[in-house]
């Protein structure tokens, strides 16, 4: 039986939901027969495999931000050089080697503005890349649900749970 | 996902804040928990047959998990050995015997009338550290679970929540880990922890010394001083042990971070939602090995998050070092070092990673990776209850044989040294689950996975009923707040991968729920209600309010009748149980509590020839209010006002006198 497993490939978290599949690869396997792996699993989970099934792609700003985020992510590798790291940041419009995160060339252009403005890569990545501006839609999603739930995530001090 | 599938998951996520170092709790045992076999015990698990199931359950069981076992070694530790073994005192309560699942109160003679009887309670003193994961304090716990102190536990809806409030099914729900308790259990990680120790500590320090003053008035040979003495240092050990769960949290890897959150609940539907769905979160950031590792499906994934991430499924011992750059590591601000750490469930060698002794926390092994945490574990505990006992009347002595492994640079249990010590961010990123490798055996997938779901997820459990806007809403902002700290953990890992910020949480609120830091005021300043407030002279109040339920009564009370009027009850700050409990420690407070009324009742009770139990609580209850030829009453040799004294004077001793009072001969 092969197991197959559903979920975020080269995503960060949810905030994108691309479904990939992936095989188990031979190196990460362990070394037991899957049918038994599975055998406490509820029913419902069974099938030809365990699915860890997301909800489809929803292509909402929210997710298109998250793909770029985690592009960026992935420039913050331990170890790299602040060399190696503008350098990534400066080419987040081009595909990973692996997965679908990507930036749009507006949120590449962005980041290098601010980058050239403040002279300083992680003011320049909060100014860009994280505040969202440079996707459309996105600050009117994350800011609604701020507005509906009546929360100010900046000023929590002594309220509790944030509500405003 | 259809609803098992889902039902599956909240198994695993909901419930996952709570259990720290393992709490287990067997139902009504009848052998005590013993220090030389707690370690077999925790090795072989407890079965479904034997297991508390309820909330009931848990406040009459006896406890057998890591918690009970770290808190035992700390007292031998610290030289207190034979404390390990002390059971909490007798106690007339107004059930029936204990282990009948009967209420277990402890009672009081107005209230008792004719039906006391004597709980022979079995609870050992190192258990006590297990009780801050099924009750909301010591005080809960002695009442058996069977009130809530909570407020807004049960409901957002305040007239739901009173309701339910003194009900056995709200008492329950109220007491659920996986949709209340687990809400609210940001007291458990980083600055909420250590105020909730603190105030533990403190109040076992005022038990403790007033303990020493009132015994010094005593007579020093007579064995009503001895059993005075003896109580009030157990009540102030029984504080300092519960305390020492906040202790022994931060210490487990899977604590070093200052998750999101606030004790109190919140008082709307979408902030009961919010507050699970980061209950949850926190839950999967700590680790959820002890609620996989059951489902061999997802056991690939089990030695994962803070408590022990790294190696996953492909470790072999010769792997070891190529995956030092997984292991979780921890450090203290004012210092470069670094060390390995484990967490919850990796205790003992046979439960630790790969069951191995040199990946136990409490390895035997000195050259464990993991032996400078449990050693600062160890002192840090050992520093706690050593201080309650030397401020207190020391019964058993000077303390003997302190353990060597105790580091000699760490004073007290509120140095620096037992508090500040926090996971690298490097530890952060594995613990969170936030990379993208998509490896097959890499929590990530889980994570992700999980995000979708959590707000569905802790809306059901909740029972708290949202429009689909608010759930967009609460959806939309997790995915936002989440990405956003996903990324400053990445950046602080690749900047600073030995550094601790990350942990800190100072710029990533979730769900605007900020640091744990923010809110330990509400602890510090005794808003909790269902801790034990901060001073033991709050524990008691002079007023006095009618009722007929818990309902009826503030937060922090419950609703106590009486045998003659039961439905004309009075509210009792819930505190009250731990003065009755520890009664003859508490005798100074008695000596001015007690009327003549309930002493009578109680005499009446005994010379009524229906319960031995009844003649052993009134000449108990008497005993300190009884004068005779040979000396003063123990209340005023205390200096306390009595109101009521009992015998003539002209009796050989105190107990014939009050023996005389209770059975008229």
């Amino acid at each position: 039986m092969k197991l197959w497993i559903v979920a975020l490939a080269g995503t960060f978290v949810a905030a994108c939901s691309q479904p990939v599949e992936f095989e188990r690869s031979a190196s990460t396997s362990p070394a037991v027969d899957p049918s038994l792996e599975l055998a406490r699993v509820p029913a419902s989970l069974h099938g030809d495999g365990f699915a860890l099934r997301v909800a489809p792609p929803t292509g909402d700003a929210i997710e298109v931000w998250g793909l770029c985020l985690a592009r960026v992510a992935d420039c913050y590798t331990p170890g790299s050089s602040p060399f190696e790291r503008e350098a990534c940041l400066r080419r987040t419009d081009s595909a990973p080697a692996f997965g679908e995160n990507r930036c749009s060339s507006a949120c590449r252009a962005n980041f290098e503005a601010e980058l050239a403005h403040l002279h300083d890569v992680e003011a320049a990545v909060d100014a860009s890349y994280k505040h969202g501006r440079c996707v459309e839609g996105f600050k009117r999603m994350s800011e609604g649900a701020l507005e509906h739930l009546k929360l100010n995530p900046r000023a929590l001090d002594g309220v509790q749970g944030g509500a405003q | 996902m259809n609803r098992s599938a889902a039902l599956f998951a909240i198994a695993f996520f909901a419930a996952a804040p709570a259990v720290a170092w393992d709490s287990t709790c067997v139902k009504y045992g009848n052998t005590l928990y013993g220090a030389s076999d707690a370690a077999k015990r925790i090795c072989a698990g407890s079965d479904s047959t034997t297991a508390c199931s309820t909330a009931q359950d848990e406040a009459r069981g006896v406890r057998v998990g890591e918690h009970a076992l770290l808190a035992s070694r700390g007292l031998a530790a610290a030289g207190l050995a034979t404390l390990v073994s002390a059971q909490l005192p007798s106690y007339a309560t107004t059930g029936t015997p204990f282990g009948t699942g009967a209420s277990v109160t402890p009672g009081v003679p107005g209230v008792l009338g004719s039906s006391s009887s004597m709980l022979r309670h079995r609870t050992t003193l190192p258990e006590l550290a297990e009780v801050p994961d099924a009750s909301y304090g010591l005080a809960d716990f002695l009442l058996g679970n069977e009130h809530c102190f909570a407020r807004g536990a049960v409901s957002s809806d305040a007239t739901r929540d009173r309701a339910a409030r003194g009900t056995a099914d709200g008492a329950t729900t109220c007491h659920d880990f996986s949709s209340r308790m687990g809400s609210v259990n940001s007291t458990h990680f980083g600055p909420q922890a250590k105020a909730s120790y603190v105030n533990y500590h403190a109040l076992a320090l005022q038990v403790a010394g007033r303990c020493r003053a009132d015994v010094a008035k005593l007579p020093a040979s007579d064995a009503y001083t001895a059993k005075v003495a003896s109580a009030c240092e157990l009540e102030a050990m029984a504080l300092e042990v519960t305390g020492q769960h906040y202790l022994q949290d931060s210490w487990s890897s899977g604590h070093m971070w200052q998750r999101w959150g606030t004790p109190l609940f919140e008082t709307t539907a979408d902030g009961r939602v919010r507050q699970q769905v980061v209950a949850m979160l926190s839950g999967l950031i700590h680790g959820w090995r002890s609620l996989a590792q059951d489902y061999a499906v997802v056991s690939y994934w089990k030695d994962d998050q803070l408590c022990m991430p790294g190696f996953f499924s492909s470790y072999t011992p010769a792997e070891e070092a190529r995956h030092t750059s997984e292991l979780v590591r921890f450090g203290f601000p004012a210092s470069a070092t670094r060390y390995a750490a484990g967490g919850d469930d990796y205790l003992l060698s046979c439960t630790a990673f790969k069951q191995s002794e040199r990946w136990a926390v409490a390895s035997t092994q000195s050259d464990s990776p993991l032996r400078p945490q449990y050693r600062r574990l160890l002192t840090c505990s050992a520093r706690g209850v050593a201080e309650i006992y030397e401020a207190g009347p020391k019964t058993a002595g000077a303390r003997r044989n302190e353990d060597v492994l105790l580091e000699s640079g760490i004073r007290t249990s509120l140095d620096d040294g037992c508090w500040a010590q926090r996971v690298t961010n490097q530890s952060m990123v594995l613990g969170s689950a936030v990379s993208t490798l998509a490896r097959l055996d890499d929590p990530a997938l889980i994570t992700r996975w999980a995000i979708e779901r959590l707000p569905w997820m802790a809306s059901t459990v909740t029972t708290e009923t949202i429009s689909d806007a608010t759930w967009t809403a609460i959806r939309d902002r997790l995915r936002v707040d989440f990405a956003a700290y996903g990324l400053a953990i990445r950046q602080a890992a690749a900047l600073r991968p030995e550094g601790l910020d990350a942990a800190d949480l100072a710029t990533t609120p979730l769900l605007g729920f900020g640091a744990n830091g923010q809110q330990t005021a509400p602890v510090s300043g005794g808003a909790v209600t269902y801790m034990e407030k901060p001073q033991r002279a709050q524990w008691v109040t002079s007023a006095v309010t009618a009722c007929t339920g818990d309902g009826d009564c503030a937060s922090d009370s419950y609703c106590e009748g009486s045998t003659t009027a039961p439905s004309a009850g009075r509210c009792v700050l819930k505190e009250q149980a731990i003065l009755r409990v520890f009664r003859h420690g508490e005798v100074a407070h008695w000596c001015a509590a007690d009327t003549a009324s309930d002493l009578a009742a109680l005499s009446t009770a005994c010379r009524s020839g229906r319960s031995a139990d009844a003649c052993t609580t009134c000449i108990e209850w008497a005993r300190p209010h009884a004068k005779s030829v040979a000396a003063a009453t123990t209340c005023a040799t205390l200096g306390v006002s009595q109101s009521v004294v009992v015998g003539t004077g002209f009796e050989a001793s105190a107990d014939a006198s009050a023996n005389k009072f209770c059975r008229g001969n």
